[in-house]
């Protein structure tokens, strides 16, 4: 089983899966895994390897009070909610 | 495509669905053959729309009224009549010109043999159904079709007209199917900013369209100053430092492409609080606009912090830059050190800098005759 493409907002995700979010047009597209399905977990390391590479940076986001993210450089299978931003650039 | 399942009527049993007046009258048959009554090439007028059946003949309005009859110069509805009208059935008819029966239709180029139908039934039915359609069609599209014909450099033929009409049907879909994304998306963006903020940045973003970001300063300051950032709604320029009264110290414009509002606040507020490196990329990538001191806006200066190329991250020359900027506790553009060494004493001057010496000094009226100084 891979993991789940979801294009839809939610709270908190389903059955306490793991989950990244990738900013798009389409407002983001959520990628989920549970850490002790491997297949999943290889399918979101592969694809924050690919975003990553694509120039997108990667936050590492805890909390509900507005904490500050984290920077990732590499994927962890234990981050609960992951977001990725796409480059910017100077307007 | 055969006609089936199709009742027959006749025109006086069937109202023209679709349009205000009921019933077509034929007014004009000039040029036509056999003394004007069996036009057989004839356009159909009606408001903008012009349904051109010539073969070299002249037009024929036909205009709607208030009883449904058909009248032609010999007082009967002739198969002529509606083979020219309704362009897409042909009616061959065995015997002569008005005959009452027909044995074949033709419609769309797909012949069928119509059996024991009269004329008067036959014709009317399909003819009329014709006519229903087109103008069903051109009903539901409105004004837009007038529209079309007008802003048209030449009148356009019914086919081109309702072939314009479905294309701007399309388009007018696809609009709206990508507003209806495009809401969607900027929702979605909203639900995960929002996941990202604290209950008061929500409040404020709810009543004062911007929210509040405070951060550590930059470590080689040493001072312990936190720095705060307002991130107001909107995409370009957005991105305000503040001082702790509020004043705007420095403006940046930085932002991601192609994604929802959402999403551009909350890659900001992201890089702004992650770490020192993400914040210093971000003031890097950035365009910095900073005000003077006591000049308000009016002597805005643009600052290019890096190079775009994104490749090349110069961070120790953007650091020294960087440090250069936060030792002033406010940054203004007349601190800025002087671009040219001072010239020394005695140097020849040009011509055109005595002048403008000289216009500085004693006004432009002095200046025009001041050569020397």
């Amino acid at each position: 089983m891979t993991s789940e493409l979801i294009n839809e907002a939610f709270d908190s995700p389903p059955d306490g899966k793991h989950w990244m979010a990738i900013t798009d047009e389409t407002g983001d597209t959520k990628v989920l895994w549970s850490k002790d399905n491997e297949d999943e977990v290889e399918n979101a390391r592969r694809t924050f390897k690919d975003m990553v590479k694509k120039g997108y940076t990667a936050f590492h986001v805890t909390g509900k009070r507005g904490e500050a993210g984290e920077q990732m450089r590499e994927f962890d299978p234990d981050a609960e909610r992951i977001i990725f931003t796409k480059p910017q650039a100077g307007g | 495509m055969p006609l089936t399942g199709l009742n027959q009527t006749t025109i006086t049993t069937v109202p023209l669905t679709g349009l205000n007046q009921t019933t077509i009258t034929r007014q004009q048959t000039t040029g036509a053959p056999n003394g004007g009554a069996l036009p057989y090439g004839w356009s159909v007028v009606e408001g903008e729309i012009e349904i051109n059946g010539g073969i070299g003949y002249g037009p024929t309005l036909i205009v709607a009224q208030n009883t449904a009859t058909i009248t032609s110069t010999t007082g009967t509805m002739n198969i002529d009549t509606w083979n020219e009208w309704n362009q897409i059935y042909t009616l061959s008819w065995s015997g002569t010109s008005g005959a009452t029966s027909c044995n074949q239709i033709h419609y769309g180029g797909w012949p069928f043999t119509a059996t024991n139908v009269t004329t008067a039934t036959a014709v009317n039915h399909y003819a009329w159904n014709v006519w229903n359609d087109r103008h069903e069609r051109i009903r539901e599209a409105g004004t837009r079709a007038q529209e079309i014909q007008r802003y048209s450099r030449r009148k356009l033929t019914e086919e081109e007209l309702l072939a314009a009409l479905e294309q701007e049907k399309i388009a007018r879909e696809q609009a709206e199917k990508r507003a209806a994304e495009a809401r969607m998306a900027e929702k979605r963006a909203e639900d995960l900013l929002r996941l990202c903020l604290s209950p008061q940045q929500i409040e404020d973003l709810e009543k004062k369209k911007c929210f509040y970001v405070e951060i550590e300063g930059p470590s080689f300051m040493k001072s312990g100053k936190k720095e705060r950032y307002r991130i107001d709604r909107g995409s370009h320029g957005n991105v305000k430092q503040i001082d702790d009264k509020g004043s705007i110290i420095r403006s940046f414009c930085i932002q991601p492409s192609g994604v929802p509002a959402g999403d551009v606040l909350l890659t900001q507020k992201l890089w702004l609080e992650a770490s020192e490196e993400t914040r210093e990329e971000f003031w890097a990538t950035a365009n910095i606009t900073a005000p003077p001191a006591n000049c308000g806006w009016r002597r805005r200066g643009v600052l290019r912090a890096q190079p775009r190329d994104k490749n090349a991250r110069p961070f120790s020359h953007f650091r020294m830059a960087l440090a250069r900027r936060m030792a002033a506790s406010t940054f203004a553009l007349d601190k800025m050190p002087a671009r040219r060494p001072a010239r020394k004493p005695g140097a020849v001057r040009s011509r055109a800098h005595m002048r403008r010496r000289a216009h500085r000094i004693c006004g432009e009226g002095s200046a025009r005759g001041v050569l020397w100084w």
